[in-house]
């Protein structure tokens, strides 16, 4: 039988609030990792502010830790969220924590495992995401795993006092699956 | 700056919720699945006067303690009829970003009072909480809500394929942008025609 929620590279496993949570407060204070997850200003958090944050994690929301197949090691977080059940959508969210593993296929990997979940279980119609104009990589990464390209929110961030845009990409169950045969 | 008053039209007045009158009047909307999805995200159903009241007490205490979001009646000038309701909710301060809900509910009332109001919340926005971008969500479904959102100079940003579902078929959700640079050139057009 094929895991759930396992794919080539990583898994998709629980948190450990006492292993993870030095990388997680570490890569908080990446401003530039936190300028790529997040809009909003950035904001420095304590150790013990991000282990309430892991232990809080569950009710409504999926979030997910990626560890790597090879060596366990926590790189990173994706979630789905938002959820709007008739119109049978959600909306995901990724960060690659570690940079080690930044442009090596990590990331499309759990987003493989994460569609595979929201279509195949979940039964969604869609999935949707919002990413910065200044993401190139994660852009190039996300029409990789099947999103398309959906429209562009003008100026909806300011930041180094410039004005930056946001995309939505979304896929479609049908999309999805025409991907896996 | 001073001299034209942001809340008093020629034909709506924009003004407090009261949540022991508006309360029932908003009841009587709430059977329209487009204004329910502004005061509820559960389970589609008319909403009782009641619970729309203490809805409204709690949303109005939130939003004077932390200024997040900013809510309207829209009341006909002459006679204080409510007519309509807007809100500017999920701001986003330092990106000068806001999303706006826009309710009007009568059909006849979405070109005169409707548009008139519409200008009201947009010059609130833009001159009052000095956003420089407004945007809005909505189903491809609400044509009048379209059609004044195009009107007033805001541009189709994102189709959402597919996003929505209404009787029995899904239908695109939309995200409408208008930015202070092409609010104040359509101000200036509207100046000199």
């Amino acid at each position: 039988m094929r895991k759930l929620f396992e794919g080539d590279l990583v898994r998709l496993a629980a948190y450990d609030k006492e292993k993870d949570v030095e990388l997680e407060a570490k890569w908080v204070r990446d401003s530039d990792y936190m300028r790529l997850l997040d809009d909003m200003p950035g904001s420095l958090y304590s150790i013990k502010q991000v282990q309430e944050w892991i232990e809080g994690i569950g009710g409504d929301q999926g979030f997910y830790a990626i560890r790597t197949l090879a060596d366990d090691k926590y790189i990173g977080t994706i979630s789905l969220g938002g959820f709007a059940w008739t119109d049978r959508n959600a909306w995901v969210g990724i960060g690659i924590g570690d940079r080690d593993y930044w442009g090596k296929g990590y990331g499309s990997d759990a987003m493989k495992v994460l569609l595979h979940y929201a279509f195949t279980e979940l039964n969604l119609h869609r999935v949707n995401l919002s990413v910065f104009s200044f993401n190139e990589r994660a852009i190039k990464s996300y029409e990789k795993s099947g999103f398309k390209y959906e429209g562009t929110q003008r100026e909806a961030i300011y930041k180094e006092d410039q004005r930056w845009d946001i995309i939505t990409m979304g896929i479609l169950q049908s999309e999805w699956q025409a991907m896996q045969e | 700056m001073i001299g034209k008053s942001l809340y008093i039209g020629e034909q709506v007045d924009l003004s407090a919720m009261d949540p022991e009158k508006d309360a029932v009047t908003f009841s009587k909307w709430s059977v329209d699945p487009a204004f329910f999805r502004m005061m509820d995200e559960g389970f589609f159903r008319q909403l009782p006067a009641h619970e729309l009241k203490k809805k409204l007490e709690e949303k109005m205490k939130k939003a004077d303690e932390k200024h997040d979001n900013y809510y309207f009646a829209i009341r006909k000038h002459d006679s204080n009829d409510l007519v309509g309701y807007a809100a500017f909710i999920w701001l986003r301060p330092s990106h000068q970003v806001g999303a706006l809900q826009f309710y009007i509910a009568d059909a006849e009332n979405w070109q005169t009072l409707g548009q008139e109001a519409y200008q009201m919340i947009l010059r609130y926005g833009f001159m009052e909480l000095s956003l420089n971008r407004i945007e809005m969500f909505l189903p491809g479904n609400q044509e009048k809500l379209i059609a004044l959102v195009e009107k007033n100079g805001f541009l189709r940003e994102i189709q959402m394929r597919e996003a929505s579902f209404h009787e029995g078929k899904f239908v695109d959700r939309l995200v409408y942008g208008l930015l202070k640079s092409d609010y104040k050139k359509s101000l200036a057009e509207v100046t000199h025609a």
